[in-house]
């Protein structure tokens, strides 16, 4: 291009303007490669990792021993029948009791279903870690305090309820996803057009008959993606099996990628990097397939404005179906909560005697010189990784929702890719990665590399956050604020960010409240004085210490709790106008 | 200063072209409409005049100041380009009060904050709004919303005023008042004032000139009184004002004088008709009027003029006038009357027009497919109501 007529152009030469375009775009450029690394670059150095035949930054040469040991070991083989069965079996009764329960709230006549739905969404915020912890003091097969109630009331000892095994583990997954399904599910549920259901009802169906043809059929495509977050959900758990699982003598591939690199001798780095990189390509294919699925099916029926869903009557079932649900409640959310908190109150875990209640427990754990440090650690830790997770999100978000290129469908794909990477396996994929830097540099052992770990898992549920209130803005608002005066960035800052802070910080509580829980990528990425909560109340649990674990999984539920009131606060009291 | 002046612009969204080939100028300080249907290139036209879409082709200048030419590889971003505009959802920032949003444009531009209180005071009596700055804007119906973006388009004194549909929120009765406040404001300040509707009676009222749209090209660019009068092709008239037609075929020529044949007329075997255009003996042709200016003559047809034998279908009463659904062969079309002239349905009658006010085009023009489809909404419009 030769240089345009000097008196109608005063800008810069053609190379020169680029080179300032390119500079005004970095504000976005370099958010969009720092989510390509964290999401692109573990996963290729796990794959790298498992062709390798020495530990992550140990040097050593190109080998394929890892994929031959683990195909001609049959231990992976059975591992293979255990970690599918329990994913198809766990995701079969989390999506039917999930999906029931939106149908339930949304659609029938259910007494105070508003109620329930909020019990629901609380359920998704007990960790893991917690719920099995609780699982265990309640139906473990010797002293369990629901094989004693029974016993007691059999009048003899009995082993009715055994968590430790395949089926007390399915039922486990159960407790912890049904409520996620739940809350993937009840949106779409909400949002359908109720005179669908009605125009059934009028030709005859009946309700359960208009559930079948109608309302389930219709939301496939969100219980089918429910149905494979599940799935992924269940193989990428590590602290269920690793509590309830292992002294049933159950190996899934977590525990077993876990034993491998922390629990043996010698660490078989390419055994576990070889089961990560088997995951891995089982979960990238079930969400591949998933989108796939999806892209082909029509939204018409659950996207855009709000319907009035129709509100079936449940008739002479309405009361039997309410005693069932409170009982679900009560037993897999009510029980478990409340047990933590009072065991943390026993002498003797479990004991419900009358002079078996103490404040020893607390007393003990808030007086070790590690407690303070450790709270602060992972609340700091948290709060850091969550921030800069949302800082990422946002910009990539408004890039995502603003362009209408491929390569923002692209950027969107990225941010989901986490979901589909277990802690466990991302922590390995980034042991390989930054262990071994240019210039003999190691982040092994730092706060940095836990940090990239942390920032990792928040990007999919901090993009979903962003990308959901950035598209209820108007693109004319911003565009009002160019068109007045201010620049691309000017108009970000003042326009567009303050109308999605309280989205900023929705994500950001999420993020926070999701990394504090995180257990796989803390255990193999952590160093001896960077433990955080849920490494303690794992530890502890495994050591025998059962009050430690109770009384810090009590700390861990109350941060939690303390977080998402200080969000729900900040909404009501400042309120961005948006309605 | 404040005119515009764009010539060849052509964006394309996927491939496909939304705005074509489109050249358009406008005079300091004039009203000008784009009219047309949605999906005509209307709304991006103005928003590559505002800078928020980047044309793929053409050059566009406000004053003496290339504001965007594709050849010169040149491109003025939105915010450097001064320019006024309303939004048709308004984008009141939801999270600023009325005056912070007013005020915005000036703190852009660094004004000091004394006069910044002034100007921002001042404006909101210009547009009638005294005593509302510190109210949050989220608490605004629909009408004040209008007032405050319309008063942040102008604080900073604008060249240009840009204005995307901005009435079409706002229910029937405040449209029409606004409609009036906004042309007496607009004349007031003597602003250049692009104005983007779908709404012809909007346009009509508001503008010095309009030029209608379709397809992402310029039909029409012209007076209000030219466009309704004289339409240029079957789409404007179709567009623009009630429209019924009849086709026929040209059966001689001589001059600007066209004797064309419709089947079925039973009032004459060949009507003559006058066009500008030139055209060929056996062409088909659209003959095309407005329902108001065909006058009925119950019984034999007498006088001057064209003549066309209808049959009345059905009739409706409207207070002020009646409307019939007639044919005319196979064609049907519709006609408005005066409440005294009473027709039944199944009566002959005759339907005569003044020289001017039978239009005459070509059969197979049609700018966009809307239009014949349009045409056809038209005439069954009795039926259906």
């Amino acid at each position: 291009m030769s240089s345009p007529v000097g008196t109608v152009d005063k800008k810069p030469p053609v190379a020169g303007r680029r080179l300032l375009q390119g500079l005004r775009l970095l504000p976005l450029a370099i958010p969009i490669a720092i989510l390509a690394v964290l999401t692109l670059y573990p996963v290729l150095m796990l794959l790298y990792g498992s062709v390798r035949d020495a530990p992550p930054g140990g040097g050593g040469s190109f080998s394929l021993d890892g994929w031959i040991d683990a195909f001609s070991n049959p231990r992976t083989y059975s591992t293979f029948k255990t970690s599918f069965g329990l994913g198809l079996f766990a995701t079969l009764s989390s999506v039917s009791v999930g999906c029931a329960m939106a149908w339930l709230v949304t659609r029938t006549d259910l007494p105070v279903r508003g109620f329930f739905e909020r019990v629901m969404i609380y359920a998704v915020f007990i960790p893991a870690v917690v719920s099995a912890i609780a699982w265990s003091v309640l139906a473990n097969p010797r002293v369990g305090v629901l094989n004693q109630a029974i016993g007691g009331l059999l009048g003899r000892d009995v082993q009715a309820i055994n968590i430790y095994s395949f089926w007390g583990l399915v039922f486990q997954y159960t407790t912890v996803f049904a409520p996620l399904v739940f809350l993937l599910v009840l949106g779409p549920f909400k949002s359908m057009d109720g005179s669908l259901e009605e125009a059934s009802r009028t030709c005859g169906a009946t309700l359960g008959g208009t559930a079948r043809r109608i309302t389930f059929p219709l939301m496939g495509a969100a219980i089918m993606g429910s149905a494979v977050l599940v799935f992924v959900r269940v193989l990428e758990s590590f602290e269920i099996p690793q509590i309830l699982g292992r002294p049933a003598g159950i190996q899934v591939f977590m525990t077993r990628i876990y034993s491998a690199t922390r629990l043996s001798v010698v660490p078989d780095y390419s055994q576990a990097t070889v089961l990560g990189v088997i995951v891995l390509l089982t979960t990238f294919a079930l969400v591949g397939l998933q989108i796939l699925y999806v892209s082909r099916r029509s939204f018409v029926t659950v996207g855009g404005k709000a319907f009035r869903p129709s509100v079936a009557p449940l008739g002479r079932w309405r009361w039997p179906i309410t005693a069932i649900v409170v009982v679900y409640l009560l037993v897999t959310v009510a029980l478990p909560t409340i047990q933590i908190f009072l065991a943390s109150f026993q002498r003797v875990t479990g004991l419900y005697g009358k002079d078996n209640w103490t404040l020893d427990g607390w007393r003990y754990v808030l007086g070790q010189e590690w407690f303070w440090p450790t709270v602060l650690r992972t609340i700091g830790y948290a709060a850091l990784a969550g921030f800069v997770t949302m800082v990422i999100t946002t910009i990539v978000s408004y890039v995502v929702v603003r362009s209408r290129s491929r390569w923002g469908r692209a950027l969107e794909l990225l941010t989901w890719l986490p979901w589909a990477l277990p802690g466990l396996v991302l922590a390995l994929g980034i042991l390989w990665g930054y262990s071994d830097l240019p210039g003999e540099v190691s982040l092994y052992g730092t706060v940095l590399i836990m940090l990239i770990a942390y920032v990792t898992i928040g990007l999919p549920l901090g993009a979903r956050a962003m990308m959901g209130g950035l598209m209820q803005l108007s693109p004319e608002l911003e565009e009002a604020a160019r068109l007045h005066g201010a620049g691309r960035i000017r108009a970000f800052l003042t326009v567009v960010f303050p109308l999605v802070r309280q989205t900023f910080f929705f994500g950001f509580t999420v993020s926070f409240v999701l990394i504090s829980r995180e257990v796989g990528a803390s255990l193999l990425l952590y160093a001896p004085g960077r433990e955080v909560l849920s490494i303690e109340i794992l530890g502890a649990w495994t050591d025998g210490q059962a009050i430690v674990a109770l009384v810090l999984s009590c700390v861990l539920i109350l941060m939690a709790a303390l977080i998402i009131a200080l969000e729900r606060l900040t909404a009501k009291l400042f309120p961005t106008g948006l309605e | 200063m404040g005119s515009i002046d764009a010539r060849g612009l052509r964006k394309l969204f996927g491939g496909v072209p939304a705005v074509n080939d489109l050249s358009l100028s406008v005079e300091e300080g004039t009203f000008v409409s784009l009219l047309g249907p949605s999906g005509c290139g209307k709304t991006t036209t103005l928003r590559m005049l505002a800078g928020l879409e980047v044309p793929d082709a053409g050059e566009i200048r406000i004053g003496d100041e290339v504001m965007s030419s594709a050849e010169h590889r040149r491109f003025v971003p939105a915010n450097d380009r001064g320019l006024g505009m309303v939004f048709q959802s308004y984008a009141i920032w939801p999270h600023m009060t009325v005056s912070q949003n007013i005020a915005y444009p000036l703190k852009m531009r660094r004004v000091d904050k004394r006069e910044r209180a002034d100007r921002v005071e001042a404006i909101l009596h210009t547009v009638g709004l005294d005593g509302y700055g510190d109210r949050p804007s989220s608490k605004l119906s629909g009408g004040q919303q209008q007032r405050v973006a319309l008063a942040r388009a102008m604080v900073l004194n604008p060249r240009v005023l840009l204005l995307d549909e901005p009435l079409s929120n706002l229910d029937a009765k405040l449209r029409a008042d606004l409609r009036l406040e906004l042309r007496s404001l607009q004349q007031e300040v003597g602003i250049t004032t692009v104005y983007v509707t779908h709404d012809q009676s909007e346009a009509l009222a508001l503008s010095d000139r309009i030029i209608v749209m379709a397809a992402g090209a310029v039909q029409q660019d012209g007076p209000p009184e030219e466009i309704y009068e004289h339409p240029a092709n079957r789409f404007v008239a179709a567009f623009i004002g009630d429209f019924s037609h009849v086709d026929g075929t040209i059966r001689a020529v001589q001059g600007t004088h066209l004797e064309v044949e419709v089947p079925g007329n039973t009032a004459q075997s060949r009507v003559v008709v006058a066009s500008d255009v030139r055209h060929r003996v056996g062409a088909r042709v659209t003959l095309a009027f407005r329902p108001s200016r065909a006058q009925v003559v119950q019984g034999a047809p007498s006088g001057d003029g064209v003549h066309l034998g209808a049959t009345v279908r059905t009739g409706v009463y409207l207070g002020e006038r009646r409307e019939y659904a007639m044919e005319i062969g196979k064609c049907e079309v519709k006609v408005y009357t005066d409440r005294h002239v009473r027709l039944d349905d199944g009566e002959q009658c005759c339907l005569r027009f003044a020289d001017d006010d039978l239009m005459v085009f070509p059969v197979d023009e049609a700018p966009e497919g809307g239009v014949s489809g349009d045409a056809a909404k038209h005439s069954s419009h009795l039926v259906t109501a």
